[in-house]
């Protein structure tokens, strides 16, 4: 209820400025539909998209602020190819790094490029933008500044980079038309205001440091109004007002999110409650973690080291091998030593076998294997024909086949014999594995195998080790993967109270936005050869199992100012992870991964007995607590 | 968002400015036996892209586009789903409260009408009663493989009114088409919490919202 003097003037000014407005509407309306071209009104050269977080393939283009008929644009389009191309900028590094106008070859380290040149360009209505992350080179001659655009659904751009930094000059002319903010939390997020959530909580604070404007305007409505009014700013009188008579358009959602974000506030200073696998309730206090070591990572191990852990046999001192899988752990496997490497981190191969036993046993996997393979090949078509279960799986594989890493060299092209030799593979654990048969997700998994083992029997059986452990996540039920979402969260309450409180009043506490990370183990979300990198880490099994799960939550730490500050909901979030394919660090998340562990394992004493227990905590002999 | 205001937003041209139109979000969803183009289908929508080795979907995805019908902006958020069968559990999850849902099938492939057919009774006796449903003929392209018929898969959508076209997410056939025709059907009501018989005192907001859409 508002004093009727005050909705006089609100109504007078409302008059005035509807007339103003029907006469310039009828104007701008016809003008710009139809005659009023696009104007740019800024451009910016050189500014180049990075493809992905690893390599440095840069596509120079043109960034532009458009003012359109239907509203303003940030645009960004690559050059036409041949144009300025090759030019040099100063790498991160000192050294320089050349800059191409031509799509980037593809290289293996390269799977997300595809047809990426066309697939970039972007037109962005201002509107649409929530956030965008900003980050200036530690040193203003050494590498470049970048932002990376992040919409209110969700969606991020690819990072851009100023070459000749003249950001200032965009936020400038951006600034025309939003207001811009510096994130509290993290200096490197910029967040685009919402200026009536603001205003509202602007008005709500004004109202109280007026002492009840509301009760005053009734009892004295001109005096107050003259007088009360006057202090506040137009900005007030603009915005303000105008939300709080039309209550209907602060919406309802919004005023949950308030009170939601009221109640985490509350939260932080208060027991939580957990529910232990017991199914009894266990009260917690809100742990305090210690500080998170700096951890780094070390070059991969080479063959010469490897070898150095090896007997005269071929067999590897028991005394030793945990040294050697930490080593593995901090550094990953040099490229030329995986094919070998990978037997043993994958069972194919035992650490305590000689090299003799496994020729032996390997022949007889060998015939194993064409055995199986030749069962399902003298499947004939006739036969096939009144064979369902069989000729679905077939389907199915040969369907996946055809698009599992197809811009990865090894596979390209349509002819590419590795095709077969996957279906293959794939068809052989069909006939190994029938009940469990072939299901979405296995394709991801056997094709980095093969490319590094390079023989069909080797990688079969590589394949065959890495499934027995991974098996339980594609069963029907899908009860691993679920347990998995409920370890992951339990986890984050632990290391990211915040976050996890947030995810909750958003319905996305049943973290189902992470299934492509726990399903395939973050194939879609780092490029292939970081893949091979990150598997070989995880399997070492170091420093505890469930490592896959810390990567998840290092990941989504390291987002938690993004998805806060933006305020993102359960579609949104889902999109914003997805969305980090490619432009993920795999180092940082590995050492962050780290240091959450050691974090955790420093304060196991106080976790509560499930966390300990998906740490192997609870074994006090963990020797791989420590480095 | 890349492409906003590509063909199907264009179409609807001019009807900025009359004061009526509003922005309505709708939930979508894509439903199908797996490799029948689902994602192809809301890439060439959202993104006018194709790509011929479109990697299979792992768990779901989710994106937004929007159109512009002659009194209202539809604003579809997409929600892309796994196709095979195993990962079926999932998919109440994604079309629970969805107000629209796209059927797809391979027309080359038998199976997948099939697949798409257990999809619609699903559907009916599972979602919102008031969803919308089409059913998307997919790979119109290769339609010398065809072994489903046109007049077959017509047929069973009248039986059970659903929008039928055949599509092609590679030649983009009746790809924006088909969600056109869904957001026609969708119920465009007056904005919740704003009788129409009312001042609007945020109206100078509602006109720059609406112009931002409609060309």
């Amino acid at each position: 209820m508002l004093p009727y003097a005050a909705y006089k003037v609100y109504q007078k000014r409302k008059e005035n400025q509807r007339e103003m407005e029907e006469a310039l509407g009828s104007l701008t309306s016809n003008l710009s539909r139809s005659i009023i071209p696009d104007q740019v009104v800024m451009k910016i050269q050189r500014v180049s998209a990075k493809l992905s977080e690893e390599g440095d393939d840069y596509i120079p283009g043109t960034l532009s602020i458009v003012e359109k008929a239907q509203g303003v644009f940030i645009e960004w389009s690559p050059y036409e190819e041949g144009m300025d191309s090759g030019w040099v900028i100063p790498g991160e590094n000192g050294q320089e790094e050349s800059i191409r106008a031509s799509p980037p070859s593809l290289s293996p380290n390269n799977t997300h490029s595809g047809d990426v040149y066309s697939k970039l360009r972007f037109s962005l209505d201002v509107n649409d933008l929530s956030s965008f992350k900003n980050v200036e080179p530690r040193r203003k001659d050494k590498g470049m500044h970048y932002i990376r655009l992040i919409c209110k659904d969700g969606t991020s751009y690819v990072p851009l980079y100023f070459q000749n930094g003249e950001t200032t000059s965009f936020f400038t002319v951006l600034q025309r038309y939003i207001t811009l903010r510096r994130s509290a939390k993290d200096p490197t997020l910029v967040v685009v205001a919402d200026t009536k959530a603001e205003a509202l909580a602007q008005s709500v604070s004004a109202l109280d440091q007026n002492g009840d404007i509301l009760s005053r305007l009734m009892k004295n409505p001109y005096s107050t109004a003259m007088t009360g009014f006057s202090k506040i700013t137009s900005f007030m009188q603009d915005q303000v007002i105008p939300a709080l008579l039309d209550s209907d358009e602060v919406s309802q959602e919004e005023k949950i999110r308030a009170m939601r974000e009221l109640r985490l506030k509350d939260e932080d200073h208060q027991l939580r409650v957990h529910s232990d696998a017991g199914g009894e309730f266990e009260v917690v206090t809100q742990l305090e973690l210690p500080p998170r070591p700096d951890i780094f990572r070390e070059s991969p191990v080479t063959k010469t080291l490897w070898d150095s852990f090896k007997l005269p046999d071929g067999t590897f001192d028991q005394q030793k091998l945990h040294h050697l899988k930490m080593n593995v752990f901090r550094g990953g496997l040099s490229e030329d030593l995986r094919k070998e490497a990978w037997k043993y981190l994958l069972d194919y191969k035992d650490w305590f076998e000689s090299t003799a036993t496994f020729e032996k046993k390997k022949a007889i996997l060998t015939e194993e294997y064409n055995r199986m393979k030749s069962q399902w090949q003298s499947i004939t078509t006739d036969q096939e024909s009144r064979f369902f279960k069989y000729s679905k799986r077939k389907g199915l594989v040969e369907k996946d086949v055809a698009r599992t890493d197809r811009t990865v060299p090894y596979f390209r092209g349509d002819e590419n014999p590795n095709l077969k030799v996957l279906q293959d593979m794939l068809m052989t654990y069909v006939m190994y594995n029938f009940d469990l048969g072939y299901v979405q997700g296995m394709s991801d998994f056997a094709a980095p195998i093969l490319y590094v083992m390079n023989d069909e029997i080797d990688a079969f059986w590589c394949f065959v080790g890495l499934m027995q452990r991974i098996q339980p996540n594609f069963e029907k039920d899908q009860a691993n993967i679920k347990l998995q979402m409920n370890q992951l969260k339990d986890l984050l309450v632990i290391v990211n109270p915040k976050l996890a409180n947030y995810l909750e009043a958003h319905q996305s506490d049943d973290m189902y936005f992470c299934f492509r990370w726990v399903l395939v183990w973050f194939k879609r979300e780092f490029s292939f050869s970081d893949t091979c990198k990150l598997w070989e880490v995880i399997w070492t099994g170091q420093p505890c199992p469930n490592f896959l799960l810390l990567l998840c939550v290092a990941i989504l730490d390291s987002q938690t100012t993004i998805i806060i500050d933006n305020k993102f909901g359960l579609t949104e979030i889902l999109k914003h992870v997805n969305d980090l394919s490619g432009h993920l660090n795999l180092d940082e998340v590995l050492t962050s991964a780290e240091a959450i562990f050691h974090q955790l394992s420093a304060s196991q004493d106080k976790l509560p007995l499930h966390i300990r227990e998906y740490l192997n905590f609870s074994r006090d002999e963990n020797a791989a607590s420590t480095p | 968002m890349a492409n906003r205001g590509g063909n199907s937003a264009s179409r609807a041209g001019g009807s900025a400015g009359t004061g009526s139109n509003r922005t309505c979000q709708f939930k979508l969803v894509l439903l199908g036996e797996s490799a029948v183009g689902k994602s192809s289908l809301v890439l060439r929508f959202v993104k006018g892209q194709f790509h011929e080795y479109q990697e299979s979907t792992i768990g779901a995805a989710f994106l937004t586009q929007t159109v512009c019908l002659d009194d209202a902006t539809v604003k579809f958020e997409i929600w892309d789903t796994a196709g095979q069968e195993r990962y079926h559990s999932l998919a109440p999850m994604y079309y629970r409260g969805a107000q629209a849902a796209i059927v797809v099938y391979d027309i080359t492939n038998q199976d997948s009408f099939q697949k798409a057919k257990n999809w619609v009774k699903e559907l009916q006796r599972q979602a919102s009663p008031n969803i919308v449903m089409a059913l998307a003929g997919n790979k119109a392209d290769m339609a010398n493989k065809r072994t489903v018929e046109y007049e077959e898969a017509q047929a069973y959508a009248e039986d059970n009114a659903l929008l039928f076209m055949e599509t092609s997410a590679k030649t983009s056939m009746n790809v924006n088409d088909i969600f056109m025709a869904i957001a026609k059907k969708l119920p465009i009501g007056p904005p919740p919490g704003q009788p129409q018989d009312t001042v609007d005192v945020n109206q100078p907001a509602q006109q720059q919202k609406s112009g931002t859409c409609c060309k």
